[in-house]
């Protein structure tokens, strides 16, 4: 029998997930508030519980690790921030809370079996349990065109990035006999690097790319976030993200580390060409969701840096990285719903002047932009620097060149973002404060402590980033 | 002549191969899925030929695995493709192009 | 060797089989006198002549129902490797299965709660 404890924090959240779906059923609409209170709960009970339980393997295909726990952190304290993002979201949007809980909360649970997965079955579910409640929160006001379009696109791509790392996954079982990750390495070792394995190592490393948003694999980006409702686009850019790397670490590092010359080189020309498209399509956007997620584009380039900087420092740097990530893209989201509730506009032309109307979510939006572009002392610049410098010791010196280049650039368009704020004056019509819910409130204040804090005492973070990393690559 | 792994794994790579040119070539969204659905089930085939000739069991339940959640997807692509032809009367997805730049 | 010996009856019947049929649709056509008129094109005794082109749209009430019974014929998949192996899994695979039945009974009631089983 094995050890179901284990699998405690997922039960919960699943359980959550369905007592969500009950209430939803048998309440009025008058009790929704029940919905997200359940939520949030459940979410809280489940971060508990991931540090209570002991770490540990579940079977052959769950593994509860370090690595696992710091991954899932960040996701569910992800969730929980956008929860809040969409507390009135049935009022917002008209569309049904209910619904729209339990499909962000089971994208969640797809996230943390990714987190803990050492096997391709369970990776695979965990995969596609994440993508699909995506996929139709992206789509979920399809009387809006932007949004049901930006889901098929979105489906579509992500259905043939899952199938591309699927068909990967059974060459690999058709050269190794094997489903379980860490079998693979002594099987592939065996058989050497025959073309059946190296095919199939490619269609996973394009998969992956689908997943990660890396640049030939892009197209699904900016349409997927322009078209969903903001709070999703937020969850998309920071828990889709999360999810697209833990699942390459999980790969790469466990199944493939022989094999790790073939894919860092790939990986590192993907780095070079994602952040340079990423950054220079950002620079004409006027749309600020969209010029987020050309700008996460960028941002995905630069993390795979991490990847090639296969090492301890570049793992943990991953880490720390997906941790200031976070805050800075949580915290520039919530100023986008904010301005969006107010003025029904996510048009560039809509944050003219409005230093003047909130000083205060100007404030918040600037900390997050330079954060974003990596200024000291703010929490962009600290994992920047660690990253570079992890790459820089690999070696790869043109790469670092390209990155701090590019750095350069990012800062060209969020300063275009600050100039609308803080220089230009606002339009005639616009000159009310921008009002902010309680919820709205706590998830900025929350982000915007997080910038700060990992910015000017990034130690803590980045020694358990490090203790992490080291455990997991040492087994 | 014996049927070995190598030649199911010929067929399946023909397969991917014929929806990669399926995905490429076609515009309509319920063809890109038909596509799509052609991967899964070369890798379903894949899975099953790897079971039969190298004796593990992990083969098979991945291909159920699959074709549930092909289904899985056939299912949220359609509802997709529902709503969207109601609303526009088109599902061509070259047509489809508020979202631009 | 065996295997192909053994496939090759089967090829031979199906080459007969094939053969027999097609000849038989070929001397008919051979022998058969053809003046067809008006009369003779109307279907012959087993109903009506057809109206409108066979290729019509549903309507999308269909592809709900469509939709919905897919995903439960499909989640059927899992409780066949389990029934075949019932007797040595014991009780607890059979509470795990009544975990996974409640799951989808939960989505059929949500379904069925939310009036997709409405007709339109």
């Amino acid at each position: 029998m094995s050890n179901w404890f284990i699998l405690l924090p997922e039960i919960i959240l699943a359980f959550t997930i369905m007592l969500v779906l009950i209430v939803d059923l048998i309440s009025t609409s008058c009790q929704r508030l029940w919905l997200g209170v359940l939520s949030l709960v459940g979410i809280l009970l489940t971060v508990i519980c991931l540090w209570i339980v002991p770490s540990g393997a579940f079977g052959e295909a769950f593994l509860n690790d370090g690595l696992a726990r710091f991954i899932k952190s960040i996701v569910l304290l992800a969730l929980l921030l956008v929860v809040l993002f969409s507390w009135d979201f049935d009022k917002v949007w008209g569309r049904p809370l209910g619904e729209y809980l339990v499909l962000l909360l089971s994208s969640g649970l797809g996230i943390l079996f990714l987190a803990s997965g050492t096997e391709m079955i369970l990776l695979y579910i965990g995969l596609e349990l994440t993508t699909f409640p995506l996929v139709l929160l992206t789509a979920y006001c399809p009387a809006d065109k932007k949004s049901a379009e930006g889901g098929l696109k979105f489906l579509v791509l992500a259905a043939l990035g899952a199938a591309v790392l699927l068909f990967g996954f059974s060459l690999i079982y058709a050269a190794a006999g094997t489903t379980q990750l860490q079998a693979l390495v002594p099987a592939l070792i065996q058989t050497g690097n025959t073309p059946l394995v190296l095919m199939g190592l490619l269609c996973i490393l394009a998969g992956l790319g689908f997943k990660m948003a890396l640049v030939p694999f892009h197209m699904w980006v900016p349409d997927a976030y322009e078209g969903a409702p903001t709070a999703i686009t937020a969850f998309l850019s920071v828990a889709g993200k999360t999810a697209g790397f833990v699942l390459a670490i999980r790969i790469l590092a466990t199944g493939f580390p022989v094999q790790v010359s073939e894919w860092s080189r790939i990986f590192a020309v993907l780095a070079a060409v994602t952040m340079c498209l990423g950054n220079f399509a950002a620079i004409p956007q006027t749309n600020m969701k969209r010029l987020l997620a050309y700008s996460s584009i960028a941002q995905a380039g630069y993390i795979v840096m991490g990847l090639v900087a296969f090492q301890v420092l570049g793992l943990s740097s991953i880490l720390y990285y997906l941790t200031a990530y976070l805050f800075a893209n949580l915290a520039a989201f919530g100023v986008v719903i904010a301005v969006e509730r107010s003025s029904r506009s996510v048009e560039l032309s809509a944050y003219h002047g409005l230093a003047m109307r909130s000083p205060r979510l100007a404030l918040i939006m600037l900390l997050a932009l330079l954060s974003l572009a990596g200024i000291p002392p703010l929490a962009g610049f600290a994992a920047k620097f660690y990253l570079f410098a992890a790459v820089y010791s690999e070696g790869y010196i043109w790469l670092v060149v390209l990155a701090v280049l590019n750095s350069a650039l990012s800062l060209y368009y969020y300063l275009k973002v600050i100039r609308a704020i803080y220089i230009q004056k606002p339009a005639a019509d616009a000159v009310q404060p921008v009002t902010v819910p309680l919820a709205l409130t706590i998830v900025l204040v929350v982000t915007t402590f997080g910038i700060l804090a990992l910015g000017v005492y990034p130690s803590p973070i980045v020694d358990l980033a490090r203790e992490v990393v080291v455990l997991f690559l040492t087994p | 002549m014996m049927i070995t792994l190598t030649h199911y794994l010929v067929i399946g790579c023909i397969l991917f191969a014929i929806s990669m040119y399926g995905v490429f070539t076609r515009r309509n969204a319920v063809a890109l899925l038909l596509a799509i659905e052609l991967i899964m089930l070369a890798v379903a085939l894949n899975f099953t030929a790897g079971t039969r000739f190298l004796g593990d069991a992990g083969g098979q339940i991945f291909a159920i695995f699959v074709i549930t959640v092909a289904a899985a997807e056939a299912a949220v692509g359609l509802a997709l493709v529902i709503a969207i032809y109601r609303n526009q009367k088109d599902v061509d997805l070259d047509r489809l192009t508020i979202l631009k730049g | 060797m065996e295997q192909i010996g053994s496939y090759t009856t089967i090829f031979i019947a199906l080459g007969v089989g094939v053969f027999c049929l097609a000849a038989g649709i070929f001397v008919s056509w051979l022998v058969r006198p053809m003046n067809p008129t008006p009369l003779k094109m109307e279907p012959y005794e087993c109903g009506e002549p057809a109206i409108g082109p066979a290729r019509v749209k549903f309507r999308t009430s269909f592809y709900l129902f469509a939709l919905v019974f897919v995903i439960f014929d499909v989640e059927v998949v899992f409780l066949f490797p389990w029934a075949v192996v019932f007797q040595d899994l014991g009780l607890f695979a059979f509470i795990e299965m009544v975990i996974f039945i409640f799951i989808l009974l939960l989505g059929l009631a949500y379904a069925w709660r939310k009036g997709a089983l409405r007709w339109r």
